[in-house]
């Protein structure tokens, strides 16, 4: 690729705040997916009784 | 700011420090929400019963009827891609995900109008027309973008997201349940304001994707040592317009629809299958159990089947679906006549784990060979197989097995046939898989061929 660069190196504070957001945005989507997977795995049990 | 500002494709260029970590989960959030899809099927009872609410009555939808709205849907998400897939890389990943949002949660609340005004043509062109347009955009948006960050890891990348669409009905049905439950009252199935609620849900859940998601900046690379070199670089650009022109995408196009059609297929008939192969010992309640456990088989394949394939590579990933498929199905029936539920059970999650591994793999297939520039474009193309075989998985199926019904075949065994046939489709993918080689130099996108 022409005009490659290096990623710009962000100060700690700035990492640290990133890996924040990175956590809540996982958060986010992992919350209504815990959600979904557990009541597949309730109404799963029947199968195994 | 105007909104078109604000969904610009130049508005999404990653600032210094951007964690990449950070785009699995915008396209999670679309993926999550548009797998609604997959759970629409909990309206079909109720939606049967909006005039007479405690039972259906003259005049309500037949459950044939209602069927029609899923399978609009469908193939609007195959018509949808194959059509915006080229705007979508142009206008970029927020665009493309805000009128994904848009057109689901509206489509959802315009479907809500009509089963509330009992219009099925107003229902169909809410659900199935609008709501599928935003499923084929919400689809294929993230696919380009992700790759573009992880391109040392394209199919893991890109099968978090498509994991997402096979979770989707995992939320989508309970808290459909869950809504009408309390919405419906003694003149009310609760249908319709689930629905419009839904929609209004689904579409600030997608808005966290819309405004999470970034794009990284002209000659971003993976920095950091624990990032390993690329195993598997991108083939070399082609030019969308092209890439119909080659054998490679029509035989990856009939590798997607096969896989496709005979997971489909058994995935739709998996609840009657199971009662009629163990009739006697497995009660319908345990099916339902037995079918989520195969939606979670197959939103696991997603993830695992795609991950691996960056370790071993597209082809052989594919070729595992088709020869380990090919063998489970033709086994299957013997282990019903053995009566070992355990066996069958772990059988068909193996099954199912392809049938979403085939989907999560594809698009890493696609850029191994026709590169990044229009993958997201191809991939929508490629998506019109997943239409075909929508409609071909179930419909041949339930063929077959009426068929063996009407010779006289008992329904336990009336499966066995379909099995071996859906084994066949596999074996035919195998070869078709095996056929795929690099794309023909002559293909290649030249830039100034275009700009000349």
């Amino acid at each position: 690729m022409s005009g490659e660069r290096p990623s710009p190196v962000p100060p700690q504070g700035t990492a640290s705040a990133e890996g924040v957001r990175v956590a809540i945005a996982w958060i986010v989507v992992a919350v209504p997916a815990a959600w979904g997977v557990a009541q597949v795995v309730i109404k799963s049990a029947a199968l195994f009784r | 700011m105007s909104i078109s500002g604000i969904l610009d494709r130049s508005r999404t260029i990653a600032p210094p420090g951007f964690s990449r970590w950070r785009v699995p989960p915008a396209a999670l959030a679309i993926h999550l929400a548009i797998g609604q899809a997959y759970a629409f099927s909990v309206f079909n009872l109720p939606l049967s019963r909006q005039l007479g609410v405690s039972q259906s009555v003259s005049g309500d939808w037949k459950l044939s009827t209602i069927g029609w709205v899923f399978s609009i849907a469908i193939v609007f998400l195959g018509l949808s891609a194959f059509t915006f897939g080229r705007w979508l890389e142009g206008a970029g990943p927020r665009k493309a995900m805000f009128a994904s949002a848009s057109c689901f949660g509206g489509g959802l609340i315009v479907g809500a109008a009509g089963v509330a005004t009992h219009q099925f043509w107003l229902l169909a062109l809410g659900y199935g027309v609008i709501g599928g347009i935003g499923l084929g955009l919400g689809y294929i948006a993230p696919v380009s973008t992700l790759m573009k960050w992880f391109p040392d890891r394209p199919g893991m990348a890109t099968g978090m997201a498509i994991m997402g669409f096979g979770g989707g009905a995992m939320i989508g049905s309970p808290l459909a349940v869950l809504l009408m439950d309390r919405f419906k009252d003694a003149t009310s199935t609760g249908v319709a304001p689930a629905m419009a609620t839904m929609g209004a849900l689904y579409f600030a859940f997608m808005l966290f994707g819309v405004f999470t998601v970034r794009l990284p900046a002209p000659g971003w690379t993976p920095s950091g040592g624990a990032v390993r070199a690329t195993p598997r670089p991108a083939g070399p650009d082609v030019h969308v317009e092209r890439v119909l022109h080659t054998p490679q995408f029509w035989l990856l196009w009939a590798v997607l629809c096969l896989n496709v059609t005979a997971g489909i297929g058994v995935l739709g008939a998996a609840s009657p299958m199971i009662q009629e192969m163990f009739a006697g010992r497995i009660t319908p309640a345990a099916a339902a159990g037995f079918v989520g456990v195969l939606s979670l088989a197959n939103m696991a394949g997603r993830f695992v089947w795609s991950s691996l394939s960056d370790a071993i590579g597209r082809t052989r990933t594919y070729g595992i679906f088709f020869a380990l498929g090919a063998a489970l199905y033709a086994t299957v029936p013997a282990i019903g006549h053995a009566g070992s539920v355990p066996l069958f059970v772990g059988a068909y999650c193996v099954i199912m784990s392809m049938y979403g591994g085939g989907f999560a793999t594809i698009p890493a297939y696609l850029r191994d060979l026709f590169g990044v520039m229009h993958v997201g474009a191809i991939h929508g193309r490629l998506l019109t197989a997943w239409s075909l075989a929508g409609v071909a998985g179930p419909a041949l199926v339930n063929y077959l097995r009426e068929w063996q019904l009407a010779r006289g075949v008992t329904p336990a065994d009336a499966y066995s046939t379909t099995l071996y046939v859906m084994a066949g489709l596999l074996v035919i993918g195998f070869v078709c898989n095996l056929a795929v080689r690099a794309v023909d130099a002559r293909h290649h996108f030249v830039d100034a061929a275009v700009t000349a």
